[in-house]
């Protein structure tokens, strides 16, 4: 999961995959993060979770990147990992 | 004075040596924490601490139970040895089976045990048994040796797993993931995955994230998994960015060296065992399957020896070129031995009531055979050796203590070897 190609591919943010659709639907952050939340965890962001990836979001120039960043992190947390 | 008190503030060592910097800081800080020790103490302390760090071990595992008559116990003129002759080595007395040639050459360098006896006749539980020291029970989850023997030997701030296998193995259970095997499946080549797509920068700073947005699910309630997660991707991201990591790549060995150790999983996976511990990994296993030979005893056994021959004899040929046999324990073995009556299909069964073992490196006196089976196999006749006597001999060799007690999740302590007398005669 860490280092996996494919993952790298499915969460392509500028290509044609689920991320750069949601970018492209959602352009509030706010939005974009609750979709992706509930898309991987299947709830909503807290409201700790929305300011560190808001921040993270900042501290990047190019959204696609962070939000790359945001969902290899969800993909491989241990909330993912213990969630059924 | 305690004989740990350097314990955590030691000496910085690589096989290649000491480095003169992490010398001096590991000497004055002891010296600072020890300020009553007189000089000579010191001194000690760190040669011991210097003798245990550059130890390992690899263990070649012939999974299924080899047969002790095929192998290194055979029995030429009784009916039960079957068509197997004995040969001779390179030490006067000792002969061992055919097909074991170029093992035989270096005989000068093991120590045959012929007398191992155990009870256990199931291949789960015996590899249990022989991986970790215990007979499984219900209520813990026993750390495999290999686990045990990382964690007294690792060095400091090594960034590459400190137990690695060829083929699945033994967990590290109560342990943790700082201990738990590395597995490799295609021996050689590096490790699928270990290669970031992103990039070292980017890779640190998706940690970074990672490591925020974990903390706040570790404050819902899910500390202990958010734990072993982090420190699992802490090894992972070591072993990414390790320079030390090639080691698993053989392709920059000579070819005349890869075709002694052979062409092959096993050969490969021997030549890997011994980059492995050059690199300072603390336990390497390397598996060998097919050996449960119910039927057909004799051709499967021929070979199998093919391809564990060479690379067992090449690798203790390699390791002594090097100067890595002495701090390098190396042991053949299985979980049981094989029933010395030949049955219908010209097979052998399990017998764990004697089994055999070889045993070559880390202080063992070579060119030796310790304790004997009786004219037709059935049983030890002399210096029977124990499941338990032998890890306790491989601590030795290691200069680990046996005794050493971890405690189990539940405040159980546990030895890391429960009984058992190291083999003297190993060492003499």
């Amino acid at each position: 999961m860490m280092n996996s190609q494919f993952l790298e591919g499915v969460i392509d943010g500028d290509g044609r995959g689920m991320l750069t659709e949601t970018l492209r639907r959602y352009p509030d952050d706010g939005d974009a993060l609750g979709e992706i939340y509930l898309r991987i965890l299947s709830r909503e962001p807290t409201e700790q979770e929305l300011t560190t990836c808001r921040e993270h979001i900042a501290s990047h120039d190019s959204r696609a990147v962070a939000y790359e960043d945001i969902t290899w992190c969800l993909l491989n947390s241990s909330e993912f990992l213990t969630r059924r | 004075m305690s004989t740990y008190i350097t314990r955590h503030d030691r000496l910085t060592v690589r096989r290649g040596g000491v480095s003169r910097r992490s010398f001096l800081r590991g000497f004055s800080v002891s010296a600072l924490a020890a300020g009553t020790l007189s000089f000579p103490d010191l001194v000690s302390l760190q040669a011991a601490n210097l003798r245990k760090e550059g130890r390992a071990i690899i263990l070649l595992w012939m999974n299924g139970g080899p047969s002790q008559l095929e192998t290194f116990d055979p029995k030429p003129g009784h009916a039960n040895g079957g068509e197997t002759r004995a040969i001779d080595t390179s030490v006067a007395g000792i002969q061992i089976a055919n097909g074991w040639e170029r093992t035989a050459a270096q005989m000068g360098d093991i120590a045959l045990i012929r007398s191992l006896t155990n009870k256990e006749g199931n291949h789960q539980r015996a590899t249990y048994q022989l991986h970790t020291g215990y007979i499984p029970s219900g209520s813990v989850k026993h750390p495999s040796f290999a686990a045990n023997v990382a964690k007294e030997l690792r060095p400091e701030d090594f960034d590459l797993p400190s137990v690695v296998s060829v083929g699945p193995t033994q967990g590290a259970g109560f342990l943790g993931v700082d201990y738990e095997p590395f597995v490799v499946q295609n021996p050689g080549q590096l490790p699928q995955n270990v290669a970031s797509p992103v990039g070292d920068r980017r890779l640190n700073q998706r940690l970074d994230l990672f490591d925020r947005l974990e903390s706040d699910f570790a404050g819902r309630g899910g500390k202990s998994v958010v734990e072993n997660q982090r420190r699992l991707y802490e090894k992972a991201a070591g072993i990414v960015q390790s320079e030390r990591t090639k080691a698993f790549d053989i392709s920059d060995e000579p070819q005349s060296l890869r075709d002694r150790y052979g062409d092959n999983n096993f050969g490969k996976g021997c030549l890997l065992a011994r980059r492995l511990v050059e690199a300072g990994v603390s336990f390497v296993e390397v598996r060998m399957n097919g050996w449960d030979t119910h039927d057909d005893n004799f051709a499967r056994i021929g070979n199998l020896a093919n391809e564990v021959d060479p690379a067992f004899a090449t690798l203790l040929a390699d390791l002594k070129d090097r100067g890595l046999l002495d701090t390098t324990t190396v042991i053949w073995t299985g979980e049981f031995g094989r029933t010395p009556k030949i049955n219908a299909r010209g097979g052998r069964d399990h017998f764990p009531r004697a089994f055999n073992a070889a045993l070559a490196g880390g202080g063992i006196r070579g060119g030796q055979v310790i304790g004997s089976t009786t004219d037709d196999g059935s049983a030890v006749a002399d210096r029977p050796v124990s499941v338990p006597d032998l890890l306790a001999s491989l601590c030795h060799s290691l200069q680990i203590n046996p005794q050493h007690e971890n405690v189990s999740p539940l405040g159980r302590p546990m030895k890391i070897v429960e009984g058992g007398e190291p083999v003297a005669e190993l060492f003499a």
